[in-house]
């Protein structure tokens, strides 16, 4: 993925992986790539935008001798990635509605 | 690139660009990352320049947005006080100079003067000023709202379609536009400037957006419109005014029911169409287009196509006209017939010219002695019936 302004779906699918679990940049980077192709992103500017809007909270940890910048989601952020599920479904519905028209498939639907 | 040399230049490339707050979060991030990432990590990544780019675009967005909410209840004032304003400043100048409001608006008439207060700034896609209303709607945004009088008008560097008509009694402005562009708005010694950045490219990616302006249906104008816009239309409807030039790179221009000292129209692919018109001096000029001017009357009138066509209606007999018409591959037709090119003739008032490189030049007379009338066209036969084409 281009180094761009940052779609909604990265913002959702970077909320939802730190949801699991509080982590830091190198490994939520390393954790998105696992599944997307966004290998030219360091994904500073969707966190540092989701921190500005309150989604996010911070806090270091000390490892190894330096710092770590541990990022956690907050119930602001979890309103958001709701909201970002529901987009994506209502989203996911209207393509595979077209998508699949012709097949007459409705089992695609979620 | 080494990490080293990464960190280096994304903080040259933010420094003095964002607040130095920022330009450590976003130094300690990197710099932790690549602690993480490990050596030569900066060669997967973008250049750094492009990632600072991202950050100040982003930190200009989260700031317009963080101001316009806070910004809200005094708006709200703002607009209540700006609509105060502009009301009374129109009634009282109304009233007060309802001689000159008949007739021309004059640079030293008070509310021709700059009303910085009732004035628009629009700026890095923000709108925020008095007497104005903004919504905003996915990409676009959306400006609407009463001016303080102005009696000249300057738009450049936009790509937006332009349409400048005069009703009712105020002057307006509504704005359509993409957020991504830049557009300053402002309303300074009686003339109204929308300016945008763009340097005369193509502007890719955006779609033009429209900028409308009204103006007093009886105020009769001596000044000066010029607007220059990259792929919008323009259209001027009702409009006295002295000097107009009007400038497209791909649209079209249209003029219709108009007064003016001279009036230039230059559009580069887009057709030119000028209807109604009465001017001094009557100029247009295309590149790839259709030149059309009908029921015309001006003192010296110019048209001009590259590789269209040029079709005129001046008012008035051919006596009364001065001709010069010239085409290279085309036809010069005056009346209906066919004549030579170039094709000069004398006549007691007027100065037509007209020039087609390509196309054909066709002209005709509001007062035309003998038209041939055309045989009616052949009726046509009834189209199939659906059933018969689709079986």
């Amino acid at each position: 993925m281009v180094f761009s302004v940052a779609s909604p779906l990265l913002d959702g699918c970077v909320l939802a992986l730190i949801d699991q679990g509080d982590t830091y940049g190198y490994a939520l980077t390393q954790g998105i790539q696992q599944w997307l192709e966004i290998s030219e992103s360091t994904l500073y500017p969707i966190l540092r935008r989701l921190q500005q809007q309150g989604a996010l909270q911070t806090y270091d940890k000390p490892f190894q001798g330096r710092n770590r910048r541990y990022y956690a989601i907050t119930p602001v952020g979890k309103v958001l990635l709701k909201a970002y599920r529901d987009e994506w479904y209502s989203y996911r519905e209207k393509v595979e509605a077209l998508l699949f028209a012709a097949e007459g498939e409705t089992n695609h639907e979620q | 690139m080494s990490n080293e040399e990464f960190l280096r230049r994304l903080e040259g490339a933010l420094k003095n660009r964002v607040p130095q707050e920022d330009v450590d979060d976003a130094m300690n991030y990197h710099r932790e990352y690549f602690a993480e990432a490990g050596e030569n990590a900066a060669e997967e990544l973008p250049a750094p320049e492009a990632v600072a780019e991202q950050i100040i675009r982003e930190r200009a967005e989260y700031l317009r947005k963080r101001q316009f909410k806070w910004a809200r209840p005094a708006v709200v004032a703002a607009l209540c006080i700006g609509l105060v304003v502009t009301v009374a400043v129109s009634w009282g100048a109304k009233h007060f100079f309802r001689d000159l409001w008949g007739r021309a608006v004059r640079p030293d008439t008070p509310f021709a003067v700059a009303e910085q207060d009732v004035v628009s700034q629009v700026t890095e896609g923000t709108y925020a000023g008095t007497g104005f209303v903004t919504t905003e709607t996915g990409s676009r945004v959306y400006v609407s709202g009463t001016m303080a009088a102005f009696e000249s008008i300057v738009i450049e560097g936009v790509s937006d379609n332009v349409t400048i008509t005069a009703a009712g009694e105020e002057f307006r402005l509504d704005i359509d536009h993409d957020k991504k562009e830049n557009m300053d708005c402002n309303v300074l010694d009686g003339t109204l400037y929308i300016s945008g950045d763009l340097d005369g490219m193509f502007n890719m990616g955006y779609e033009p957006g429209n900028i409308t302006i009204t103006v007093p249906q009886d105020i009769s104008w001596r000044s000066m419109v010029r607007v220059d816009t990259d792929m919008g239309n323009i259209y001027l409807e009702n409009i006295d005014a002295g000097e107009v030039e009007l400038d497209t790179d791909t649209g079209n221009i249209t003029v219709s029911n108009g007064h003016f000292n001279n009036l230039d129209c230059d559009s580069d692919l887009g057709d030119v169409t000028v209807t109604s018109v009465e001017a001094d001096s009557l100029k247009c000029c295309c590149d790839c287009g259709q030149v059309n001017a009908i029921e015309f009357v001006a003192n010296e009138t110019d048209l001009e196509s590259n590789l269209g066509s040029v079709t005129a209606i001046a008012v008035g007999a051919r006596s009364d006209y001065s001709l010069e018409l010239e085409v290279d591959l085309g036809e010069v037709k005056v009346d209906g017939q066919k004549v030579s090119s170039p094709y000069e003739t004398y006549g007691k008032s007027y100065v037509l010219k007209a020039k087609a490189d390509v196309g054909s030049v066709t002209l005709d007379f509001t007062e035309a002695s003998s038209v041939p009338s055309l045989p009616d066209p052949p009726s046509l036969p009834d189209p199939p019936e659906l059933a018969e084409v689709f079986h």
